[in-house]
């Protein structure tokens, strides 16, 4: 194998290595309905799921949307957003809303619920991920800036 | 011809409510929860052991989007009151309207939880939330529980996550309706979350009282028995550090509390309740507490005396929505002499069923 060959491999070599735990880390996929923003970064993402903010910027009610505890998505959401086990998700809303910081969320079982719900819900923000093969309508998709 | 005008008029405005209530459904939601607890006791094993159960409190709870910006939450408490025939009464211990003004600012106007120290903020009656079986001894002496009145609150704001709450309202001698004193109980309370599990609180907390009486709501139970009827400054210090991790949780809530009055000068009474659990498996729990009370002699407000408890606990969760705690606890003073306390060293076991859906 020539120099150049050699030198080739590696870069396609360290490139997959370097660009696979980047893919790995957008398994979730965000939708979206008039939250004056069509991208935002994962800091104000976490923050919004974490209830840290009741409006958009625009004055909408941020009302949030979650994959129920028996979605094919639940477990990686409560993981990659929270850090947490389901279970502790569910604790951490139930806590939540009963010191009157945040309205409650919405569960969803499916998809396809979800993205109907947040279609007429301004304000309304949801996460599924993308292994459940659901495709969310584009005018829903929002996009998480590192 | 007037019957057809005044049923078109009707027609009309029935359409209109009715057209109103669809346009609202879209934006309002109300939520109504439950939350409750059971209770085994086998009290003072040692001494003159009693053994009984006991119904503890019963919380309806209920939160409403009224329009974009404003939400209700309401809370009402059936518990035992020894002074009713069914020795159970309802009791209103949260009603409160809040407006969000900005992103992660708003005001709340109505009945709500003095947000003092952790505890009262984020617990209170939720016996499904507390690390224990039971809050700290200080909330029946010095913790001003509720206040009925005006609050300004923020959150998340900078690196650190700062927070605060501003409140203005009734004081401790005040009942839900009315506060014989013109003045007003002042909450001013800062608090920062460097992580996501940790929490650092500081709060000062003052009213004048004009005679020294505590409301049905203050928690005060303490000043009920007190039989100085004068005039009294009262004021508190407090901190909170929260940590609650996968592995690992703990909860400190300090409160220094300074009563001053003409004739016996400045009482300085402390209380200080310590938790530390550590989560053997997800959903299993063991944890160990200390809590300590002590109130000066010369303190008019209360009569308070001294408290020291220790206790080992056991939780195991059965979902989020219900767990099982066991407590063993031991029960005394810090210097050993009861001349001003009725509280007898003595050795408790308690098992609580708590509950929410």
């Amino acid at each position: 194998m020539g120099f150049k060959r050699w030198w080739l491999v590696m870069v396609i070599f360290l490139g997959v290595g370097i660009v696979t735990p980047i893919l790995g880390q957008s398994d979730l996929v965000f939708m979206g309905n008039d939250l004056s923003m069509t991208e935002m970064n994962t800091a104000l993402m976490k923050d919004v799921f974490k209830a840290r903010y009741a409006l958009w910027p625009n004055g909408k009610s941020i009302t949030v949307c979650l994959p129920g505890s028996k979605s094919v998505h639940a477990e990686k959401v409560a993981q990659e957003i929270y850090g947490k086990s389901i279970k502790d998700v569910q604790k951490f809303w139930l806590s939540v809303v009963f010191q009157g910081k945040a309205k409650s969320p919405y569960f969803f079982d499916s998809e396809k619920e979800m993205s109907d719900f947040i279609a007429k819900t301004p304000g309304a923000i949801g996460v599924i991920t993308k292994s459940g093969g659901f495709t969310a309508p584009k005018s829903q998709l929002i996009k998480i800036n590192p | 011809m007037k019957t057809y005008c005044k049923r078109l008029l009707l027609l009309f405005l029935l359409s209109f409510v009715i057209g109103e209530d669809v346009v609202f459904a879209q934006t309002r939601s109300t939520q109504f929860s439950m939350y409750g607890h059971i209770q085994n006791h086998f009290d003072d094993f040692t001494n003159e052991p009693k053994s009984y159960f006991s119904l503890g409190e019963q919380d309806f709870f209920v939160t409403s989007n009224i329009t974009e910006r404003i939400s209700f939450l309401g809370e009402t408490v059936v518990r035992y009151d020894a002074n009713t025939s069914s020795k159970f009464a309802p009791s209103l211990e949260r009603a409160q309207i809040k407006y969000d003004y900005r992103p992660n600012h708003s005001v709340v106007v109505g009945k709500m939880h003095t947000p003092v120290n952790y505890w009262n903020d984020v617990y209170h009656h939720g016996r499904l939330f507390f690390p224990t079986i039971d809050r700290p001894h200080s909330f029946s002496y010095m913790v001003p529980l509720h206040t009925m009145g005006v609050r300004l609150q923020g959150q998340n704001i900078g690196s650190l996550k700062f927070g605060y709450d501003a409140v203005v309202g009734n004081g401790i001698a005040s009942t839900d309706i009315s506060d014989p004193n013109l003045n007003k109980a002042v909450t001013l309370a800062m608090r920062i979350e460097p992580s996501d599990n940790l929490q650092i609180r500081f709060s000062y907390f003052n009213d004048f009282l004009r005679t020294n009486t505590a409301g049905a709501h203050s928690g005060h139970g303490g000043a009920l028995a007190s039989t100085y009827k004068g005039a009294l400054n009262f004021e508190l210090w407090s901190n909170s550090i929260a940590y609650f991790g996968e592995g690992w949780e703990f909860l400190n809530e300090f409160s220094y509390n300074r009563n001053k009055t003409q004739w016996k000068g400045y009482a300085n009474n402390f209380s200080n309740f310590t938790y530390l659990g550590v989560r053997v498996k997800e959903n299993q729990t063991l944890y160990y507490l200390t809590d300590v009370m002590k109130v000066a002699e010369n303190d008019l407000h209360t009569v308070g005396g001294e408290i020291l408890k220790f206790a080992l606990g056991y939780k195991y969760e059965f979902s989020y929505l219900y767990k099982v705690k066991i407590q063993v606890e031991r029960l005394g003073t810090i210097t050993h002499d009861h001349a001003h306390h009725d509280a007898q060293d003595r050795y408790d076991i308690k098992i609580q069923f708590a509950y929410g859906f």
